[in-house]
């Protein structure tokens, strides 16, 4: 495992944010780019299949990640409120663990949910309430809930299964982001699964770093719902790209809300422990139970 | 000037003048027409899918113009809007009368699944809330993907949608059994209501033998709502959006013309519910089953209102016919039928290509706008070419008669356009927009029918040959000098004198009658009821009111009440607010860590810090009322109160039939948490909160190596809690941000209202206010008591049905103002014009009588009055007082000549009698046609102002003569000097005919 000092870490993000998005840096993360896959164009169904497939690939291997957010809620005047939250996430091939727990406002401080997804399965929730001490298991969690009343479901929180959606590749474009012009595959995915509350995404996906710069949803009457993009990228390890900013904004009531990452970290075994010098333990799946969410030791 | 000379110039430059009036209003027409179509795209610009048929954009449906922007109802509406969601509710109900589950029978269900999932799909539509969509929260046991299994909390749609829900939905075969019906419909109705329905047995088979009933209370959210009590009809909730525009798109669609954002902005908003209401129409002829389907709803309601107030613009079309059928038999010549109809359609044309050329619209009552400015103009080209028929017989000359024409006739044309106008200018002074509007145009219409009149009837006399009849013996010179001689002193008897000799020889008791009148009427007016019913606005057989009536008797009230808590914010930024925050979450991490030898303790100066931070955190918790247990339990409290008043059917607050609101979720939450036990259907409390939770608690976070502090729990942390677990469960749609603000300092209770009498509505709503204010004293503070903490909250009331309801108050204080101000006015103009005050005094009597006697009779009777149909009043006034002022005119000259007022007043009626009748039939008819409006406040207010104005016909042949009778005469002393008017009689209003 490669392991990086803490010194270093911070001059490879400062690079990053000096340098800009477009600058890739040395893989240091000890997970090899995967080869690109011999490319069918001639069906778009295969095409979009593929870019996805190996968009996905491409992200895969980070093992876990651990991040502080601060969500912003704009209503349509510009009026502002904010939630914080801390999510612990362990990467596995049958379905990624998650933990959300609740730092702000105070009374839902300590608040922790965590969700066991299954690939080919209604996930598994519990939500952990500190004024009941007790973890309740929740079944049949919608997915097409708001998070905490932001612009986010569940649905768009959640990692995206390739396997769920039907893919089409669209065209080879160039959007407009934060940072400038941006080449991108934009590909349409229609869920395949019941729990949605979308017709249908288009992803834009970054020519050359494999990221998906924007998504756009459709409602189910297929008009244009919210529209996601994605900013402040963060090229972790030389390897993996994080968005600091996500910014989701509901086209139809105007309303706005802004996710901005800080303390972030991914696959902790790269990072130093502050106190102790020595490289982090990665996360495992003794951290993802229900015992782990009350927060005591 | 003389009159003849400004007589002779018009003549001479009649031409010019005629063809300069008719490019202007051409022009006028042009460029107004060419503005609204401008404008009809700038809206269709705002659409996602362009109109197929692109429509010309000239009615203005806003609900929000019938209000005052000043008002603080309104005001508070937009910021609900602003603040949840700018949308409103449609429900669609039918009724299953014969299979034995009702409502509940798995073809209704089916049919309520395909509707829901269609209708989800159609633009603008946010949300179905219906049977088969609607959450089931419970307590029951979960299966594990190994085999296991846990309790815990189960939250699924009421029945669940059949899979493949993205390809075309289909009515699915029955999902579920009996059993399994039952026990939902035992969920949503509660067990006993479910017995009553299917019988007690098959509700024990379906939760068990020993279940208390009591505790399955069932969904209260859901009753009378989506389902009635009896289960017997079932309604779709549909929330339908009017859509939200940037900035930016109202810039790009209008630029920075503030009228058309406002409008164009609210009529997408129109068009976008219009249009979802239309196809929900089409899903449900296409997968309704047959069933026979019930809409009721505000957009409904918008709809009919444009529907009908773009029938009543097509009425002006009968109007013409009736004129052309009256102007046939009166003159029987081409030129007496055509010179008017060019009058009025310049009118009409002029004042509505001026009023688009503004850039406003017409609305329901403006509608109504174009017969009103037909008959005045009639009126007005009537004097011109009646006299013209008059006097033609004693002229030779065709630019002589056409010069006397305009000479006799300038003056009373444009004293009687003076008065019509300023009769429709006082509809400005009302704070009523509607009625402003009609002000400013018909007023407007009534200066076209001037100038067209005075312009183009003498052209058009100009181009008829004179006949080659015999003369009669009279010098056309003569007649020039003064007109009204020229039939002067041939005969002095007709019906009209014959009628006032009748009047002039019961003088007293007739004068005596019309005073006691007038005081009976002034007291029915001062007892008048106003009131406004959307349901009698309509015709019987209006499908929107029928539909609305049947949802109403079977559901409940579809119209909308918002009961709005708030408590101010801290006087502080968010930066302040969340630093104060992290400082304390700190040192109370530290505060708890150091006891546990995991931080370092506190430093004096850090607990006196400590201290001062919690003060200012409480008080600002203190302001978060949708999660302070205090608030909520005084709230429900107060929506017990309201919901057992409103259970009785005698009480003012039957007219709300529902309340519902984030409280309601919560009760239900702590009812499931409590394995679904009915007496914890309560919001939470202390006792709710178990011991270990109440001490705060540290959480250390192993991957930062940082310790957390966790604040002691109590009831508000726990209803906060329980939202947060609803939400984490509920559809977006259903989620807590359409009845909590995101800041949770904003609390909304929504109410329906059962449609009917603004006062019954009001009524509740005033009930609703003194319940709050007397008993409630806590959740009514103003903003400045519960800013010194004296009060837990503030309550304001507002949505649709209310702001419908208080708009009879202040139509109350604008007709009185409107009124007094158009009698004041013209009663000025007449003393002006008589240069007598006495005149100016009595012409008050046959003004007033005509107009307060309708009126009063409604005040005396008790029946109230649509609001808006009052104000044809002061309209009926600027019209009725035309009669006197030709009376009156007729009146002074003849006693200025010396004669007696008996001979005076007999005068009078001899040379007006046929012009005033000719012109009041005119009138009547004009207005009259307005009856059969569909929109009842029209047809009311065509129905009061033709009653008006025959009113005042009778009032100028009976109480005019009779009171005028009873004056001082001063030539019976044959004394001239005493002559109430005397000067030069060229200045004096000169009548219109001899």
């Amino acid at each position: 495992m490669n392991v990086l000092n803490h010194g270093a870490l911070l001059a490879a993000l400062l690079a990053a944010s000096i340098g800009g998005a477009l600058r890739a840096q040395d893989n240091k993360s000890g997970v090899p780019v995967p080869k690109l896959p011999e490319f069918d164009k001639s069906d778009a169904a295969v095409y979009g299949r593929q870019l996805a497939d190996y968009a996905d690939l491409y992200d895969t291997g980070w093992r876990d990640s651990y991040a502080v957010s601060n969500m912003t809620l704009f209503d349509s005047n510009g009026d502002s409120v904010q939630r914080r939250t801390v999510q612990l996430i362990l990467e596995k091939p049958d379905g990624d663990k998650s933990i959300v727990r609740f730092l702000t406002p105070a009374e839902i401080k300590g608040v922790a949910a965590l969700t066991h997804e299954h690939p080919d399965a209604v996930d598994d929730n519990w939500l952990y309430l500190p004024a009941t001490k007790r973890v309740r298991r929740i079944s049949g969690a919608n997915k097409t809930a708001s998070f905490q009343g932001t612009e986010f479901t569940y649905e768009d929180l959640s990692n995206r299964i390739v396997a769920k959606y039907d893919w089409r590749f669209l065209a080879e474009a160039e959007i407009d982001a934060a940072a400038g012009k941006v080449p991108v595959y934009s590909l349409e995915a229609k869920p395949r699964y019941t729990d949605t509350g979308y017709s249908r995404l288009v992803i834009h996906v970054h020519r050359e770093y494999w990221r998906q710069e924007r998504i756009e949803f459709y409602d189910k009457a297929d008009r244009l719902l919210k529209v996601l993009d994605n900013s402040v990228w963060k090229h972790r390890h030389g390897r993996f790209w994080r968005p600091m900013k996500i910014a989701m904004k509901n086209e139809q009531a105007k309303k706005r809300t802004v996710i901005e990452s800080s303390n972030q970290l991914l696959n902790l075994a790269l990072y130093k422990n502050k106190r102790t010098g020595k490289p982090r333990p990665n996360l495992t799946d003794a951290q993802f139970t229900t015992d782990a969410l009350t927060g005591r030791r | 000037m003389s009159s003849s000379t400004t007589a002779t110039l018009l003549y001479r430059w009649r031409w010019p003048a005629s063809l300069l009036v008719l490019a202007t209003i051409l022009t006028t027409v042009m460029a107004g027409f060419g503005r609204i179509g401008e404008f009809s795209e700038q809206v269709n610009s705002l659409r996602d899918t362009p109109a197929e048929v692109a429509k010309q954009e000239i009615f203005d449906a806003r609900y929000d113009i019938w209000f005052d922007p000043e008002d603080p109802g309104l005001q508070l509406y937009q910021e609900i809007e602003d603040k949840f969601a700018a949308e409103d509710f449609v429900l669609v109900a039918f009724e299953e009368t014969e299979h034995p589950l009702g409502a509940f029978s798995p073809e209704s269900l089916a049919t309520i699944a395909a509707l829901t999932e269609r209708i989800e799909r159609i633009p603008f539509v946010r949300h179905v809330r219906s049977l088969t969509s609607n959450p089931w929260i419970r307590w029951g046991t979960i299966a594990d993907e190994g085999g296991g299994s846990e309790e815990g909390l189960l939250i699924t749609d009421l029945f669940e949608r059949a899979a493949g829900q993205n390809s075309e939905p289909q009515i699915s075969e029955p999902q579920y059994s009996e059993s399994e019906i039952v026990e939902r419909m035992v969920a949503v109705l509660g067990a006993e209501r479910a017995a009553v329905v299917v019988g007690e047995p098959k509700v024990r088979a379906a939760i068990g033998a020993d279940v208390p009933f009591a505790d399955r209370i069932g969904e209260p959210r859901l009753i009378g709502n989506i389902v009635s009590a009896d289960g017997r009809t079932s309604a779709l909730q549909v929330q339908v959006l009017r859509p939200r525009i940037d900035e930016a798109e109202l810039d790009a669609a209008f630029g920075d013309n503030e009228t058309a954002r406002v409008v164009g902005g609210s009529m997408h908003g129109n068009h976008s519910q219009w249009s979802a209401l239309n196809t929900i129409k089409e899903v449900l002829a296409e997968v309704g089953g047959g069933r026979e389907f019930h809409i009721a709803g505000m957009p409904n309601i918008e709809q009919n209102f444009m529907v009908t107030g773009e029938e009543d613009m097509g009425m002006v079309l009968w109007m013409f016919v009736a004129i052309i059928v009256v102007m046939g038999l009166l003159f029987r010549r081409v030129i007496g039928v055509s010179a008017p109809l060019l009058v009025v359609f310049s009118s009409i044309l002029g004042m509505i290509g001026t009023v688009f050329l503004w850039g406003d619209l017409l609305n329901n009552i403006t509608a109504g706008a174009p017969n009103m400015i037909t008959a005045v103009s009639i009126a007005d080209a009537i004097h011109l070419v009646a006299s013209y028929f008059m006097l033609r017989p004693h002229f030779t000359d065709k630019q002589a008669l056409i010069v006397e024409v305009i000479r006799i006739n300038a003056m009373p044309v444009f004293l009687t356009t003076l008065t019509t106008a300023i009769g429709f200018y006082s509809l400005t002074a009302g704070n009523i927009i509607p009625l402003q509007m009609l002000g400013y145009t018909a007023g407007l219409g009534a200066v076209f029918a001037w100038v067209t009149s005075m312009t183009f009837v003498p052209a058009l006399l100009s181009l008829v040959p004179l006949p080659k009849t015999q003369l009669h013996d009279v010098e056309a010179g003569s007649v020039a000098d003064d007109g009204e001689d020229a039939v002067a002193g041939h005969v002095h008897e007709n019906w009209a004198t014959r009628f006032v000799d009748r009047v002039l020889a019961r003088r007293v008791p007739i004068t005596i009658a019309s005073a006691v009148v007038v005081v009976l009427a002034i007291v029915g007016v001062l007892r008048i009821e106003l009131d406004s019913d959307f349901r009698t606005m309509f015709p019987d057989d209006n499908v929107t009111m029928v539909d609305m009536t049947w949802i109403e008797q079977r559901l409940g009230g579809s119209g909308d009440l918002e009961i709005v808590f708030e408590a101010p914010p801290r006087a502080e930024s968010g930066a302040e607010q969340r630093q104060r925050q992290e400082r304390i979450a700190e040192l109370r991490a530290r505060e708890l860590g150091a006891k546990e030898g995991l931080a370092e303790a506190l430093k004096p100066a850090e607990v006196q810090e400590l201290a001062t931070l919690t003060i200012a955190e409480a008080d600002f918790a203190r302001r978060r009322i949708a999660v302070s247990a205090d608030f909520l339990a005084e709230l429900r409290r107060f929506t017990d109160r309201l919901r057992e008043e409103m259970a009785d059917p005698e009480a003012d607050l039957r007219m709300i039939t529902r309340l519902d609101g984030a409280l309601d979720v919560l009760r239900k939450m702590n009812q499931v948490q409590n394995k679904d036990r009915a007496e914890f259907y309560r919001p939470p409390v202390a006792a709710d909160v178990p011991a270990e939770a109440r001490e705060p608690q540290l959480y250390v976070d192993d991957i930062l190596d940082e310790i957390e502090w966790i604040p002691g729990q109590d009831a508000s942390t726990l209803a906060a809690q329980y939202f947060l677990q609803y939400e984490n469960g509920a559809k977006p749609a259903e989620n807590l941000s359409t009845l909590v603000s995101a800041d949770r300092r904003t609390v909304r209770y929504q109410g329906r209202v059962r449609q009917g009498s603004s006062t019954a509505q009001q009524a509740a709503f005033d009930r609703v206010r003194e319940i709050a204010e007397s008993e409630f004293p806590l959740l009514t503070g103003t903003p400045e008591e519960v800013e010194r903490g004296e009060a837990l909250a503030s309550m304001m009331l507002s949505g649709k049905a209310l702001l419908y309801a208080g708009m009879t108050d202040k139509f109350s204080y604008s007709f009185i103002l409107s009124m007094s101000l158009a009698l004041t006015l013209i009663v000025i103009v007449i003393m002006v014009i008589f240069r007598s005050v006495v005149l100016g005094l009595v012409s008050i009597i046959p003004n007033v009588l005509p107009i307060f006697v309708p009126i009063g009779m409604f005040g005396l009777f008790g029946v109230p009055v649509d609001g808006p149909a009052v104000f044809v009043s002061s309209v009926a006034l600027g019209i009725a007082v035309d009669d006197t002022i030709h009376l009156l005119t007729k009146f002074t000259r003849a006693r200025r000549k010396g004669k007696t007022t008996v001979e005076s007043v007999r005068e009078a009626l001899y040379t007006i009698g046929n012009a005033l009748t000719f012109t009041t039939v005119t009138l009547v008819l004009g207005f009259g046609v307005l009856m059969f409006s569909e929109f009842a406040p029209n047809s009311m207010m065509g129905k009061l102002a033709a009653v008006m104005i025959a009113l005042a016909w009778v009032a100028d042949f009976v109480v005019t003569p009779a009171v005028l009778a009873l004056l001082p005469d001063p030539n019976r002393k044959a004394d001239p000097s005493s002559v109430v008017s005397a000067t030069d009689g060229d200045d004096v209003a000169t009548p219109a005919m001899t």
